[in-house]
């Protein structure tokens, strides 16, 4: 099958002042349509200047250098109708002055050309799509008015609402709480699956990673240095790295680190 | 520091620059350059300009040279600009600050305050000042200082206001620093930067007060100022254009210096967020 | 044994858009010294206000919180200065809770300063102990605050609060900002300090995870008031309000690990 997306030895550095910084460093994979990727990194390995290289984001004064080639597509992709963005604070990516179904509706006039009734309708749809109950009155509100969650599941709104066949979310739930951050992962589960989105998922967290992803790229220091399924990466790690990420899972049923306090007061107490 | 080398990568900073450091160093280098007193008479009276190589610009109605004229007003048109606008600025600061992080009553009163001296027209409440207390160059300084404050004043408690709701503020409450100590080592500093935007305008019409004040023969009468010919040009216009061109043109040259500047600032500091 | 700290009928109501709420409802706990009790609860449970109130950041509606035995409210401006040097807080955004401008060592100088503790001769040999103890270089001192790493910066908040030696440390959501590969280091950094010095935790939270490493107790708040409370692992194991069974079930599992 030809693949959707094909990353050929990209290397990105950019221009701090008089030095030069390399953000990435001979990255290649590749992404089947409909496939999930988890790409896994610390903050400074990189990760986000995948996300905006991808998307054509990258700042002024950037050096790229190697290959994003998109086969399956067999033109340039355009943000918005062919990839679909989700980023890692609500607020950031949503505009504060405007009503977000009006925001829903800017994309779909943008990529789709719809008018009127017809994007107000799909808007209004789109926000039942995410899970969103009280349509009519999500799409009048401001995002300061909506909770963390429901600003994202707008932000994911707006990223699906031209229909694009690729999701790049990078580090779309780093910023909610563990419940919401759960249901999140549902609803972007879920919308991968039935529209048959290829999805690029950024984390820093190893559990996010191997349950949304098929395959799992670990970024360090912006290097692929493992790529695999993540039964494979988390039960056989190869690289140092790779181990010191697994093993810096803090499970549910793992003995405590605390010492009991009684211990605590013999011992350590004055 | 960064932000110059920054500016001086600007076109706007670099113009900017060159043209004030010409005039900074013209005023600097007056008593050198022209150790007789500039309101002395040093030759003939009216003689035109570029004749006379040891009077380039040539002599105004009474024979004072032009050139020594406009390099001493430099001085004192420099020295009104940049010690109003630092006036201004700090009071302005100290203010805003004191009412963004007070609040209430204080707050309420600070700012009626500043509404009263913000309504006049600063160049009035200047005109008024000296009338009042007498033309000297400390007043003038402070008559402009008066009326530029409030601008200032106004951008800082804006700042502060935002700031104060910061983590890093209440983070210096726990560690019991007392409210004097966080309003003005903590938040004013960060206060700062549009505040400090503000400063080639407040500069620039400081400058342009003084020449005013000058002009209606308000300034100091012991000093040579660009008003103060221009004042003296008026009267043989037609005859002798040169007079009032001359400090004119200074004048221009001195406002467009400082707004330069302060146009490659902004560049300069907009340049730096583009890299973060 | 005397808790360090006793909280009772902590109440505070906000008003929002015209109608009032209460973040926090009749909250009630104790912690006793050298322990960590774990406030847990999703957002908008409350907790981050009973921490504000806890750091006298805020003043409750209706309660009461004793400190080393004193009523932390009734406390004089002075008093309430000397007493801060007993009870610090780490924030979650280490960017947020320092001074843009603030080099680490002004920043790990201020509650030296502020509380008299040495010298100002002595004082850089304290910052440079200060930053050893919490696993980082001396060299540290001379950085700007905003050039180092988010993890360093975390343990560089971690050393201002405990610089003046205080018998409890608020943590609120002090781990959610730093990446998840870090945290376990920072758990044992906190775990060592504590037994070193016998002081206590009011470990803020919504991840249950984090919560059942670290802490003795556990309380779970939502919509403000209190709906579970227990030894952590208990109550984590075996959760009886469909809100901590909510949190359990939130927290990330590991796909593919051996033997789960």
């Amino acid at each position: 099958m030809t693949p959707l997306l094909s990353v050929r030895g990209l290397s990105v550095q950019y221009r701090h002042g008089n030095e030069t910084v390399a953000a990435l460093n001979d990255i290649s994979f590749d992404l089947a349509p409909g496939e999930r990727l988890a790409i896994i990194g610390e903050s400074g390995s990189g990760k986000s200047t995948l996300a905006l290289a991808l998307g054509g984001l990258l700042p002024v004064g950037s050096t790229v250098s190697g290959q994003i080639l998109w086969p399956a597509l067999g033109r340039q992709p355009s943000n918005g109708s062919d990839i679909g963005f989700v980023f890692q604070d609500p607020s950031g990516s949503l505009d504060p002055l405007m009503q977000v179904g009006d925001q829903i509706v800017e994309v779909l006039r943008a990529n789709q050309h719809m008018r009127g009734a017809d994007a107000k309708t799909r808007a209004l749809q789109l926000i039942d799509r995410v899970a969103l109950p009280e349509a009519a009155v999500i799409a009048a509100s401001y995002p300061h008015q909506l909770s963390g969650g429901q600003r994202q599941r707008v932000a994911i709104a707006c990223a699906i609402a031209a229909g694009p066949k690729f999701l790049i979310a990078d580090e779309a739930t780093s910023a909610l709480d563990t419940v919401i951050q759960a249901e999140i992962m549902r609803l972007i589960e879920k919308l991968v699956r039935e529209e048959g989105l290829a999805l690029i998922f950024i984390t820093h967290d190893i559990a996010l990673a191997s349950s949304i992803g098929e395959r799992i790229v670990v970024l360090h220091e912006g290097r692929m240095i493992e790529m695999g399924r993540p039964e494979t990466i988390i039960s056989h790690p190869v690289q140092n790295y790779t181990r010191r990420l697994v093993s810096s899972y803090i499970a549910l049923d793992a003995s405590p680190m605390v010492r009991p306090l009684a211990d605590a007061l013999a011992t350590g107490a004055q | 520091m960064k932000l110059v080398r920054r500016l001086v990568a600007t076109p706007e900073g670099i113009a900017g620059v060159v043209l004030l450091g010409l005039l900074g160093l013209a005023a600097l280098l007056a008593p050198v350059l022209f150790p007789r007193d500039p309101l002395s008479i040093a030759g003939p009276a009216m003689l035109p300009p570029f004749r006379n190589w040891s009077l380039p610009l040539g002599t105004d109605r009474l024979g004072r040279d032009v050139l020594a004229g406009i390099v001493h007003g430099a001085r004192t048109s420099l020295a009104v600009g940049l010690t109003a606008a630092t006036a201004a600025l700090t009071v302005g600061a100290i203010i805003g600050t004191a009412a963004g992080f007070a609040g209430g009553l204080i707050d309420e009163l600070l700012m009626r305050i500043t509404d009263a001296f913000q309504t006049v027209p600063g160049f009035l409440l200047a005109l008024a000042l000296v009338s009042v207390v007498g033309p000297s160059l400390t007043v003038v300084v402070l008559a402009i200082a008066m009326g530029a404050w409030p601008g200032p004043a106004r951008v800082a408690r804006a700042e502060v206001l935002s700031l104060r709701e910061r983590d890093f503020v209440a983070a210096a409450r726990t560690i019991g620093m007392r409210p004097l100590e966080i309003a003005y080592r903590e938040i004013l500093p960060n206060a700062l930067p549009p505040v400090l935007a503000l400063s080639s305008v407040i500069v620039a019409a400081a400058i342009l007060i003084e020449a005013a004040l000058s002009f209606l023969g308000l300034g100091d009468p012991n000093r040579v100022t660009w008003g103060g010919m221009l004042a003296e040009g008026r009267t043989v216009l037609r005859a002798a254009p040169s007079l009032s061109i001359f400090p004119g043109i200074a004048l221009v040259l001195a406002v467009l210096g400082v707004y330069l500047v302060g146009e490659g600032t902004v560049e300069a500091a907009a340049m730096k967020r583009r890299f973060l | 044994m005397q808790p360090l700290l006793a909280v009772e009928g902590l109440t505070r109501r906000f008003t929002r858009g015209g109608h009032t709420f209460s973040a926090v409802d009749d909250v009630s706990f104790q912690i006793l010294p050298g322990e960590t009790l774990a406030l847990a609860g999703s957002s908008g449970s409350g907790k981050s206000t009973v921490a504000r109130l806890v750091m006298r950041l805020l003043r409750p509606d209706a309660g009461r919180i004793n400190f080393e035995g004193r009523d932390l409210f009734g406390l004089s401006a002075s008093d309430l200065r000397a007493a801060r040097a007993r009870f610090q807080m780490v924030f979650q955004d280490s960017t947020a809770a320092f001074n843009p401008r603030a080099t680490v060592a002004r920043a790990l100088d201020d509650p030296f300063r502020i509380h008299g503790l040495g010298g100002r001769a002595d004082r850089p040999h304290m910052i440079a102990q200060l930053l050893e103890q919490v696993g980082l270089s001396p060299d540290l001192a001379r950085r700007a605050i905003h050039e180092i790493s988010g993890g360093q910066r975390q343990r560089v908040a971690l050393a201002r609060a405990m610089a003046t030696n205080p018998s409890l440390i608020v943590l609120d959501e002090a781990l959610s900002a730093v990446d998840s590969s870090l945290r376990i280091e920072l758990l044992r950094l906190l775990l060592d300090l504590q037994a070193r010095r016998n002081v206590a935790y009011l470990f803020i939270s919504h991840d249950l995870a984090l919560v059942r490493a670290i802490a003795h107790r556990v309380v779970i708040l939502d919509a403000g008031r209190i709906v579970e409370t227990g030894p952590a692992t208990r109550v984590i194991d075996a959760p009886q309000s469909p809100t901590t069974r909510a949190l359990v079930a939130a927290v990330p599992r590991l796909r593919g690990a051996e033997g789960k």
